[in-house]
């Protein structure tokens, strides 16, 4: 027999294996189930592709025929846009150079008919501007021919006129001379006496001039400068406490220079005169025919250089240049101060004549008389001043135009200032116009600016040497 | 237009060549550039005459420099006046300023190689 527990033992591996048994049978089935559903959906997704595959086909056919179709209308679109839009811009093209070609055309024929008009307006003017010039030029030198004639012939009247009122006068002249040159000598030899007297008195109670001084041929009157004054002037100069000897001695070597400059005007001035009428005496005697040895002739004045070193050393040029700006400048010396006085002593380091021979040696200026220029731009009444550099200035009140008279260069120059007391101006010619003097070119004659023609001429037109000194130096 | 109708009393320094050509014909015509040393008052002129620096410059460069004339000191004698009016002395302040001035514009016109005129 055996034993309880193998049967149960053996009743629980039957049931075991029958359950295997069991679980492989429901795993086979299980097995085959989802193999046989796997094929199915295998099946089923197999047909679905093939028939998307055919849907897909069939739609990209349509596709692309409908692509195609629309390609084609598109680019037809285009082509047409292309060549209507090429079309137009030919036609615009085409309008605008028609119209352009048509604008130049009648442009080119406008202007043609222009300066044809204009050429013809030209040579006609040319024409009648010709034929103004010439009748004007015609009237011109016939107007000329009738002035010079009818000039020449009252110059020869005139000079008729004026030579047999001169031969009359001079006649009379002669006549008169005569018996006044007596009573002349006379009244000068007197006139010096007292004048000698005077002046040695002054020359007593200044003390300082250490010596006599002989005035000889001066009146006692004289109009520039008087002894009174000459004793005022030196009193009044000696009070001036910052001065040295030396510069007083200066400033009375200068005094005694200016009346003895003012005594060489006034000879010279005589004997112009004295010489006038003994020329006119030749003239007459000639004509009359007197004997030589009855013939009566006026003895020329003598210039005596009395003043001469009389306080300084002085050169010849410092003394000559002294003596005539003194006299030249004798009445308004009085008032100027010692400074003025100070720079004029600079001057003097200066060779006068030889800053006038230099002059007359290397510029090309003209010569006139100062006297004229005076008269006719400073006037009766100018005023009268001496500049920093020595300059003598001659100055109209009414217009301010002013003679600047270079005594030391012997020369002067006409100055117009922009407006009364300006220093701002014009340098003008003798005539009083700003210089631009007529030249002969080869177009005739005309006025060029002188800064076409020389450098120089600038200078020359503007300045002038002055007459009386060079007729005096001759 | 004359050069003294514009720039009397004073001296002149041209800038460029325009103006030196201008300057040298003493005739103005066109706008120039210059360089000018105004001399204001007759007063000044007279302070500066008295100095002697213009007297100096004529000395050493053979010019006749003075009141009433327009002179070109060339620019191959600038040195010899630079040399003057540095010899220039004056207790006046106005009178050195303006030599000083003088002194400046000439060098300047010496290296601008330029003239320089005097309009006085």
């Amino acid at each position: 027999m055996e034993p309880a527990c193998c049967a149960a033992a053996a009743a629980q591996a039957a049931a075991a294996a029958a359950a295997i048994g069991e679980l492989a049978d429901a795993s086979r089935a299980w097995q085959n189930a989802v193999g046989s559903a796997f094929v199915g959906w295998a099946m089923a997704q197999a047909q679905a592709g093939a028939d998307f595959g055919i849907a897909g086909a069939i739609a990209g056919a349509t596709a692309g025929k409908a692509g195609a179709a629309a390609g084609t209308i598109y680019s037809a679109a285009v082509s047409k846009a292309a060549g209507d839009l090429t079309r137009a811009l030919n036609a615009v093209q085409t309008g605008f150079v028609d119209a352009a070609t048509a604008a130049s055309v009648k442009a080119t024929k406008t202007i043609a008919a222009a300066e044809t008009v204009e050429r013809k307006a030209v040579a006609k003017a040319d024409v009648v501007l010709a034929q103004d010039l010439q009748s004007a030029w015609g009237t011109y030198a016939a107007a000329e021919r009738s002035a010079v004639t009818l000039n020449a012939r009252e110059r020869a009247t005139i000079g008729a006129d004026y030579k047999k009122e001169v031969a009359g006068a001079e006649l009379a002249a002669v006549k008169a001379v005569a018996p006044a040159r007596k009573t002349s000598m006379v009244a000068t030899a007197e006139a010096n006496g007292v004048y000698h007297v005077k002046v040695t008195g002054i020359v007593a109670d200044l003390g300082i001039l250490g010596g006599e001084i002989k005035v000889e041929q001066v009146k006692a009157s004289h109009s520039l400068i008087s002894p009174a004054t000459l004793k005022k002037w030196l009193d009044v100069l000696s009070t001036c406490g910052d001065m040295t000897v030396a510069a007083v001695k200066g400033l009375a070597q200068g005094a005694a220079n200016s009346p003895n400059g003012a005594q060489d005007s006034f000879a010279h001035t005589g004997n112009l005169f004295l010489t006038y009428v003994n020329t006119v005496a030749d003239v007459t005697d000639a004509f009359v025919g007197t004997p030589k040895d009855q013939r009566i002739r006026v003895p020329m004045i003598p210039l005596v250089d009395w003043s001469r070193g009389r306080f300084v050393a002085e050169t010849d040029s410092d003394h000559g240049t002294s003596k005539t700006a003194g006299g030249f400048g004798l009445g308004v010396l009085g008032p100027m101060g010692y400074a003025r006085l100070a720079s004029l002593r600079n001057l003097s380091t200066v060779d006068g004549a030889g800053l006038l021979a230099k002059n007359l040696a290397t510029r090309a200026w003209p010569a006139a008389s100062v006297e004229t220029a005076i008269a006719r731009h400073a006037g009766n009444n100018c005023t009268t001043w001496l500049t920093a550099t020595g300059k003598r200035i001659f100055e109209n009140p009414q217009t301010g135009r002013q003679v600047v008279v270079d005594l030391q260069g012997g020369y002067f120059r006409i100055f117009q200032p922009n407006a009364v007391g300006s220093s701002k101006g014009t340098y003008l010619n003798m005539l009083g116009r700003e210089v631009r003097p007529a030249r002969h070119t080869p177009n005739g004659i005309q006025n060029p600016l002188l800064r076409d023609l020389d450098k120089g001429m600038w200078q020359q037109e503007t300045h002038f040497f002055i007459e009386e000194i060079l007729r005096k130096a001759r | 237009m004359q050069m003294s109708q514009l720039f009397r009393r004073g001296i002149l320094r041209p800038v460029d060549d325009t103006a030196a050509n201008e300057l040298s014909s003493f005739h103005i015509t066109q706008p120039i550039l210059v360089e000018w040393l105004p001399i204001p008052s007759d007063g000044q002129f007279q302070l500066i005459w008295d100095s002697g620096l213009f007297q100096r410059i004529n000395e050493a460069c053979g010019l006749a420099i003075s009141d009433f004339e327009e002179v070109e000191l060339p620019w191959s004698r600038i040195r010899d006046a630079i040399q003057a009016a540095q010899l220039s002395r004056s207790q006046d302040p106005h009178v050195r300023a303006f030599t000083v001035m003088t002194t400046t514009l000439l060098e300047r016109a010496w290296q601008s190689e330029h003239s320089v005129f005097f309009v006085l």
